[in-house]
């Protein structure tokens, strides 16, 4: 006899509730982002709000913009395929890196946005070393890593959808993507900002409600992992040193690849310009309101994504290896079908619609932030003479545009390997501006030379090692260490080799008012 | 590393993202500038 639960099929069932509960979560997100349409009189308020937001829809918005389909869909397949030993890549670590996100940037971020007068995070890096050409190639860089990591933002959702549904997901995403477009166009910075905290609600709600959900319908801890064990001992390994040493699989089958994992949530969570975007339109924040947003982020993206990996676990102990079998979507399938299996149609529709906020939220933060690269670091640094006008309408324009790539890409060539594909990219933005940016909040001898160094070494780096992980020539946590490690050595030397800053620039932004 | 149960990495995990996090705040509060 078959010791696994079967495979759910979709049907009404599950259609009918998803639909409906993704049909009124997209007119809530309307309804919000567009009461915010009539809120800025100038593209600047448009780009950054009225910086009055309080610390409750910051920290919302801030765990929203940083988890994203990966955090509902990629975590669990990897516990599901390497048991235990994936935990470490999906995303047990975020707290290690929100959390010093939070109390190194928030609030000297936000302050050095009123006195130095900046609405992007180029901007930020511009004015903080006195050089346009530092603003605009970190608009440049922005918009190249972003405009790939945006492509496999919508792969969750249609992924989920049609295992829940099983219809096409063209028109759901394509509505989805309609309605992001209409509350960035209309409702810019702040609109953005109330739906993604209304949207964190939701993600840290379906993914908390999913993993208990999943953890009693196994028999709780003790018999998730006997039934674990009855499929194989290697998946409650803490490491599995039976997978290969280089390649993708490192991230589990070694301790340097397991460190690799920590450093690579660290340099995210802390570095990701659409995360640390989220503070520049905030009030100006006291020890109370840090207590705040530490609390939110706890909330949202602390205990619920600690069960992350619980819940892909779970899906492994009731389906068996039989996912892996199921193309194209694989181990993607685990938590569509656990939520159906252990928590029906209610769970399910919680689920997707939690996975939906997750992938529309960092989808709206990485778009509104290559939009701004263009129109405030790229148009208006090269022109300022430029109008408000203008601005708004080439923004409105590239905002469709930049919603419509993913959405191409989700249709015509989905990317498989979600897990990798991010974390190639999500290592170089997240080592180049956790440098460039945070450390030189602090580090007065930062120049503008060693943060472009520390920029076209990113660059160099992810394209190279990336291919290197491809042919399997070596390990994914090496290449975490080796673009964080060359990033950091690369902004300190190029910095410490090149002319101080000069001591005006350095008054303004360090001398206590 | 085998023998260990998992639970007791995982909750070693969560704990650790607790301690960091009052660490963080307590050597953060001191130096707060407003």
């Amino acid at each position: 006899m078959n010791q696994f639960v079967e495979i759910p099929k979709p049907g009404m069932e599950y259609y009918l509730p998803v639909a409906i509960g993704i049909l009124v979560f997209f007119v809530i997100c309307i309804v919000v982002g567009m009461r915010a349409r009539k809120s800025w009189t100038s593209y600047e308020e448009y780009v950054v709000g009225h910086r009055n937001i309080g610390p409750v829809v910051t920290g919302l918005a801030l765990s929203a913009s940083w988890l994203s389909g990966w955090a509902y869909l990629g975590s669990m397949g990897v516990t599901y395929t390497a048991g235990w030993s994936g935990m470490y890549l999906a995303s047990m670590w975020s707290l290690f890196g929100i959390i010093p996100c939070l109390l190194l940037t928030a609030q000297k971020l936000r302050k050095y946005s009123v006195k130095l007068g900046y609405t992007t995070i180029p901007e930020a890096l511009g004015k903080r070393f006195g050089s346009r050409t530092v603003q605009i190639v970190a608009a440049v860089v922005i918009l190249y890593y972003y405009l790939g990591y945006s492509i496999g933002q919508l792969k969750a959702g249609a992924t989920c959808w049609y295992a829940v549904a099983g219809l096409s997901p063209v028109w759901c995403i394509l509505f989805s993507v309609v309605i992001t477009w209409l509350y960035l166009a209309y409702g810019g910075y702040t609109g953005n900002q109330w739906v993604m905290a209304l949207q964190g609600i939701l993600v840290g709600v379906g993914a908390m409600l999913l993993g208990v959900v999943a953890l009693y319908y196994v028999g709780g801890p003790a018999g998730l992992n006997e039934k674990l064990v009855a499929q194989s001992s290697n998946l409650v390994q803490l490491i599995r040193p039976d997978l290969p040493a280089v390649g993708p699989t490192q991230a589990f089958s070694s301790w340097v690849g397991v460190f690799g994992t920590l450093v690579l949530f660290v340099m995210m969570a802390s570095g990701f310009p659409h995360t640390t975007s989220r503070f520049l339109g905030a009030r100006e924040i006291t020890k109370k309101d840090m207590t705040i947003l530490i609390i939110m982020v706890w909330c949202i993206a602390g205990f619920p994504i600690f069960f992350d990996s619980i819940t892909g676990l779970s899906a492994r102990a009731v389906f068996g290896p039989a996912l892996l079998k199921i193309n194209p979507w694989k181990a993607d399938l685990a938590g569509p079908f656990i939520s159906m299996v252990a928590g029906g149609s209610f769970v399910s529709t919680l689920y997707i619609i939690g996975l939906f906020a997750a992938a529309l939220s960092t989808l709206a933060a990485l778009v509104f932030v290559m939009v701004t690269a263009v129109t405030v670091d790229i148009v208006k640094a090269v022109k300022p003479s430029v109008n408000d006008r203008t601005l708004l309408t080439l923004g409105r324009i590239l905002t469709g545009v930049f919603v419509l790539i993913p959405f191409i890409f989700t249709l015509i060539n989905p990317p498989e390997l979600l897990a990798v594909l991010m974390s190639q990219v999500g290592v170089a933005i997240g080592s180049t501006f956790f440098f460039s940016l945070i450390m030189s909040l602090y580090w007065r001898r930062a120049t503008a030379a060693g943060v472009l160094a520390c920029m076209i070494y990113g660059l160099l780096a992810s394209g190279i090692f990336g291919i290197l992980v491809t042919k399997k020539t070596i390990g994914i946590g090496t290449v975490y260490l080796l673009v964080a490690a060359g990033s950091g050595i690369v902004y300190f030397l190029g910095s410490l080799i090149s002319k101080p800053p000069k001591a005006e620039i350095l008054k303004i932004i360090f001398d206590k008012d | 590393m085998e023998g260990i149960n998992p639970w007791y990495a995982w909750w070693a995990i969560v704990i650790a993202s607790a301690a960091l996090t009052l660490v963080g705040m307590a050597l953060a509060y001191r130096r707060w500038d407003n």
